[in-house]
């Protein structure tokens, strides 16, 4: 491990230069964590795309699979079958188990910077109080590095995601490494609906748009 | 709904930082850190050379407390700063680090059960951590109580993330029973907090070892009833019935079906909910949610594993609820779960080693990448017999070792 802390020791002028940019005591604080944030969000950003995009195919077989045992099990349902039911749903269980752990490794790649930055910001500013210019019911007026940086990094990320969806190249990223047919899954809500005949989770027939990437929901 | 689960969801997150984030920045606060040193001077002055890590104070305290030396159970403080920068500690080859996080990743994305486990035995044993912990038993109690604790926290940051992507999509979509969500939420705040709050640095990884031992000798036990053939007969006649039904669907071919009937409440007691969605009927418990957020994330949190695989099974058994609400339910009671029992540790001083974490992490995400590809080689029974062995190996030798101190091995073979 000292190896990776001496990679981090030198890669030190790449990550301080944001805490340089102002003069100013607090400016310069904020900037250089809200930028080491940026370079934790955007890195682990590039990175999960990319997974995705190589496992298109387990990650829709496994994510097809499990829609199509959710409608199967809502099917049930509508027709008052309590046994399917139970033997779907234990079906789309299984079914999404898979799903969802390769899911989590694909989101385990959009953070993974993350544990870095803290291990330089503890080199940097491990245990050094911060006074604050007023003292905060709770806390008083002495606090540590991670009082910021969780804040921004978390703001940071769900504004990027946001903002990022604005741009057509963002876009057609966010296609490159979407999985899975267009198949929706059938919320239970559906069914205190009046029926309309039409087969469930056919976005086609049942009028809801088709999916957005990743695993959004498609609804 | 979507949006009430996301204002639920960032509620729940505001409420467990403003509770817990002050209190940990409160107790370094308390730490004796020489001067106040203004942002201003730090920022500004922005060191050319980085200054030593500083770890927490509990930390520090206890390296100071323990004795000098070269032996077992001594800070030998001519050696390199290894694991948490303690001198002479573990040094973890980061390659290591890695290929043990690949195999977690895997096992995680293959089996979906022994990640944790395996997280666990990979800080305890192949890192040589709980070893090195276990010398300072006698020499350096409070040594080895804070080991023990960052292990524990080191395994519960690698097992937390699944409920960390999964609270986040579920909650896009609003897949959320709210009342059963909250019950189960309040019960994993209560049940992670009491659980960490209590042990925290008073666990000794003799103990630590054995209760984990214990823990994974019923995973093993779990297992090896799933591949008996009465297991395998229920996983059998579920699967010839959503067959069945499948193929019955398929020959109506509307697809269709009777008009739903919606939702009608038979009764709402203390001790039962009852009700027909659709004409069948479903009951459960409502004091069961509580009951088992609280003993599960209670037993997470002293384990340092995610405890996601004890909820979804505990709540699809008590209210049948589907999948599509199974999930993201649970998922919100193991957020909170983790996030308040990694709070909670942090707040009474555990150190991270947060090289080690980052290292883990990128392990992890390549094996669960890696392990779909693969899994196609294996058969799920051959797979859950390997880890049987593995689990029932792994769970006598940590309970003998941490209760008795004997090794499985010694015992075997003299």
């Amino acid at each position: 491990m000292e190896t990776l802390r001496n990679i981090l020791l030198m890669m030190d002028p790449m990550f301080i230069w944001g805490f340089r940019l102002f003069d100013h005591p607090w400016g310069g604080f904020l900037t250089g964590l809200a930028v080491l944030s940026l370079l934790c969000v955007i890195t682990g950003d590039f990175t999960s795309h990319l997974a995705r995009r190589l496992n298109r195919k387990v990650y829709g077989k496994y994510r097809d699979e499990m829609v199509r045992q959710h409608n199967l099990s809502v099917e049930a349902l509508k027709h008052s079958d309590k046994d399917a039911y139970k033997a779907v749903n234990r079906q789309a269980h299984e079914a999404f188990g898979k799903y969802f752990f390769s899911q989590a490794g694909a989101f385990t790649l959009s953070i993974w910077p993350l544990p870095f930055a803290m291990a330089w910001l503890d080199i940097r500013f491990g245990g050094i109080p911060i006074t604050l210019p007023f003292a905060v019911p709770g806390v008083g007026d002495s606090v540590f590095y991670p009082f910021f940086f969780f804040p921004i990094y978390i703001a940071l990320r769900i504004s990027y995601g946001k903002i990022m969806r604005r741009f057509p190249f963002y876009r057609r990223i966010l296609d490159w490494s979407k999985h899975g047919n267009e198949t929706q899954m059938v919320p239970f809500m559906d069914l205190l609906k009046p029926s309309t005949g039409v087969a469930p989770g056919n976005p086609e027939e049942d009028g809801r748009p088709s999916g957005g990437p990743e695993d959004t929901p498609r609804k | 709904m979507s949006k009430r689960f996301r204002v639920l969801v960032l509620s729940a997150l505001f409420v467990l930082v403003s509770v817990v984030g002050p209190l940990w920045a409160q107790q370094e606060a308390a730490a004796p850190a020489a001067a106040q040193t203004e942002v201003a001077a730090q920022a500004a002055a922005a060191p050319e050379a980085p200054k030593a890590a500083v770890t927490g104070s509990k930390l520090e305290k206890a390296i100071a407390m323990a004795p000098v030396g070269t032996e077992a159970g001594q800070i030998d403080t001519a050696k390199p700063a290894g694991f948490l920068g303690i001198p002479g500690a573990p040094q973890i080859n980061p390659i290591m680090a890695l290929l043990w996080a690949v195999w977690v990743g895997w096992i995680f994305s293959t089996v979906g059960a022994f990640g944790g486990v395996m997280a666990g035995v990979g800080h305890v044993t192949v890192f040589g951590l709980g070893a090195y912990a276990k010398g300072f038993k006698t020499s350096a109690p409070d040594l080895n109580k804070t080991v023990t604790d960052s292990i524990r926290a080191s395994n519960q940051f690698l097992v937390g993330l699944s409920a960390l992507i999964s609270a986040i999509n579920y909650g896009k979509m609003g897949r959320l029973v709210l009342p059963l969500g909250l019950a189960l939420g309040a019960g994993s705040l209560l049940g992670a907090w009491g659980s960490a709050t209590l042990s925290a640095g008073k666990v000794s990884f003799s103990a630590y070892q054995g209760w984990f031992g214990f823990f994974v000798l019923a995973l093993g036990c779990y297992l090896l009833w799933e591949t008996s053939p009465a297991g395998q007969s229920k996983k059998v006649k579920a699967k010839q019935a959503a067959q069945a039904f499948e193929a019955a669907v398929k020959a109506q071919r509307t697809g269709g079906g009777p008009a739903p009937t919606g939702v009608k409440i038979l009764g709402i007691t203390f001790s039962k909910v009852q009700f027909t969605f659709c004409g069948v009927e479903f009951s459960f418990n409502p004091v069961l949610p509580v009951v088992g957020g609280i003993v599960i994330s209670a037993l997470a949190a002293f384990l340092g594993v995610g405890g996601g695989f004890l909820l979804v099974p505990f709540l699809t058994s008590i209210t049948q609820l589907p999948m599509y609400l199974a999930a993201g339910t649970s998922a919100l009671a193991v957020l909170v779960s983790m996030v308040t029992s990694i709070l909670t540790l942090m707040t009474k001083g555990t150190p991270v080693d947060w090289v080690l974490i980052g290292t883990e992490m990128v392990g992890v995400a390549i094996g669960s990448i890696v392990g779909p590809h693969t899994s196609k080689y294996f058969s799920d029974k051959l797979l859950k017999r390997i880890f049987i062995v593995l689990a029932f190996y792994v769970g006598i030798d940590y309970v003998l070792k941490g209760f008795f101190n004997v090794r499985v091995i010694e015992i075997l073979f003299g």
